[in-house]
């Protein structure tokens, strides 16, 4: 090393993706004061960019997840069947939700997207209530129940979608016209509107939509609940161009039953062919191109519950399911097993 | 410089100021950037390799951790304990001033591993502090007027209740 005295300069500013970088070792508290520091901060933190990539590298360091498994009913009535899952040890707790319970108290999640849950409930006796609400950050925004139901009757579908690339959110509520109709209507509440004024009347294939969906890149996904015998069919809905579209599963793909499910931002339907056990689940791939929808068979998984158990695909190569064996329809959880399975 | 093996070929690398520092080529593997400046020349590099963002000072405490974890690699036994008793006390040695300027000179060198170590010092540094800390820490001009800031303040009480003293 040479003989030269240093100089002196002022140090400059870091660069935003130096700062960035820092933030994603942070915890929230401190990623919150730094929001606080002046609106360019703010700005960044809300971010989407910021936030889905802050979720993925939490997600990498064992961050939970927050996923809702048990028997395929749209109405839950107890708090046990909501866990917190670590996504690399697979430790399970409890989730305490931001509203109390009693035994005559209930609550439905409509969804859970970029750690953010929507859920409709009613507690203490009281008319229902949707929560939106970070576990993370425990806050939370309390809204109207469009049904204003103290019990969970009723043919409706709730769910909870985020708009492409934003955290801007839309909660859809399709409901009947009239008891027993087979007219429905979709209202939409968005997270910047904030009202329900879009209303949309549907066409006549939304029907029979079962309570469980998916979205991918902001369009939601319902599978038609058909009889045995009729040809089933999916149902999408576009918050973009407020638009529904029908997408009919071809017979050779699902004979009995499926799920839909997300990987890597793709549609899937995982489907099998048992009517009470649900093994050998092959899982397919839905591309809704210019020139037609294409089925693609992905792999055959034997193990996945789809009766019972949503699957969870974490991300592009790893697929963890939850899986919980019930001991008689809707009664007492007897075991749960976890799977890591390689594609 | 001590420690260098006869065999092993040498780099010299130039500062803002003009100060060279030898530098083995085994830890200049771990500098991306001056790694790079090697891959791409034709011929051997025989002259000083200009770094012109990085000042002598920074350089020095570069060269000196990435000595140490040279040396600290080598005995795999002691490597974890003495690596965290140095990194500790290398990332006590700065004030906050010259943290930062650590930071700009391991980010323009690109070395990993420094840079993740600093980063984390960083993160440290600013947990449970004052949003003021933070501001004056990172050099962040309020742009909020102070019914703004106290309107935050309201939203997110959680955060800012329980911080330390700065």
């Amino acid at each position: 090393m040479s003989d030269i005295p240093p100089i002196e300069v002022e140090v400059p500013q870091l660069p935003d993706e130096v700062i960035n970088e820092i933030l994603y070792l942070c915890d929230a508290l401190t990623i919150v004061t730094f929001s606080a520091t002046c609106r360019y901060s703010r700005q960044r933190i809300t971010s989407f960019d910021f936030l889905n990539q802050i979720s993925k590298i939490w997600k990498r360091r064992g961050c939970s997840l927050f996923i809702h498994f048990g028997f395929a009913s749209p109405i839950i009535t107890s708090v046990d069947w909501i866990m917190k899952i670590d996504a690399l040890t697979g430790k399970t707790g409890y989730l305490n939700l931001p509203f109390l319970l009693t035994q005559h108290d209930w609550f439905q999640l409509i969804g859970v997207e970029m750690g953010v849950f929507c859920i409709r409930y009613s507690s203490l006796g009281r008319r229902s209530h949707l929560v939106i609400w970070n576990p993370l950050i425990q806050i939370s925004r309390v809204l109207d129940d469009p049904l204003q139901l103290s019990s969970c009757e009723g043919s409706f579908i709730y769910a909870f979608a985020h708009f492409p690339n934003s955290v801007h959110y839309a909660i859809l509520h399709i409901f009947e016209d009239e008891p027993d109709s087979t007219a429905y209507t979709l209202s939409m509440y968005t997270s910047f509107t904030r009202n329900w004024h879009v209303r949309i009347s549907c066409p006549l294939y939304v029907q029979w939509l079962d309570p469980s969906y998916v979205v991918a890149n902001g369009v939601v996904y319902w599978l038609a609940d058909r009889e045995d015998g009729d040809q089933s069919y999916i149902v999408s809905f576009s918050l973009m161009t407020l638009t529904f579209e029908q997408i009919y599963v071809p017979p050779e793909v699902m004979s009995h039953y499926g799920c839909l499910l997300v990987r890597d931002g793709c549609l899937c339907l995982a489907s099998n062919n048992h009517t009470f056990y649900s093994y050998n689940s092959v899982i397919w791939q839905v591309s809704d191109t210019d020139e037609g929808v294409n089925w693609s068979q992905l792999f055959t998984y034997n193990g996945i519950g789809t009766l019972y158990v949503p699957a969870i695909i974490v991300d592009h190569d790893v697929i963890q399911v939850m899986e919980r064996h019930l001991q008689l329809v809707g009664a007492q959880v007897i075991a749960y097993s976890q799977f890591f399975c390689s594609i | 410089m001590s420690g260098i093996s006869d065999t092993e070929r040498m780099i010299t690398l130039k500062t803002v100021e003009g100060t060279l520092f030898d530098v083995k080529s085994s830890i200049a593997k771990d500098i991306k950037t001056v790694q790079a400046f090697i891959d791409d020349s034709d011929d051997d590099v025989t002259s000083p390799i200009p770094l012109p963002n990085v000042f002598t000072r920074e350089l020095s405490r570069i060269l000196d951790y990435l000595n140490n974890h040279h040396r600290f690699r080598s005995d795999i036994e002691k490597a974890d304990e003495e690596m965290a008793r140095y990194d500790a006390e290398f990332a006590k040695s700065m004030s906050h001033e010259e943290l930062k300027a650590l930071i700009l000179a391991a980010n323009y060198l690109n070395v990993k591993d420094l840079l993740e170590f600093l980063n984390q010092t960083v993160a440290d540094v600013i947990q449970n502090k004052s949003v003021e800390f933070v501001r004056n820490f990172f050099g962040i001009e309020n742009d909020y007027t102070p019914e703004e800031e106290e309107k935050l303040r309201n939203e997110n009480e959680w955060a800012f209740n329980g911080v330390e003293q700065d």
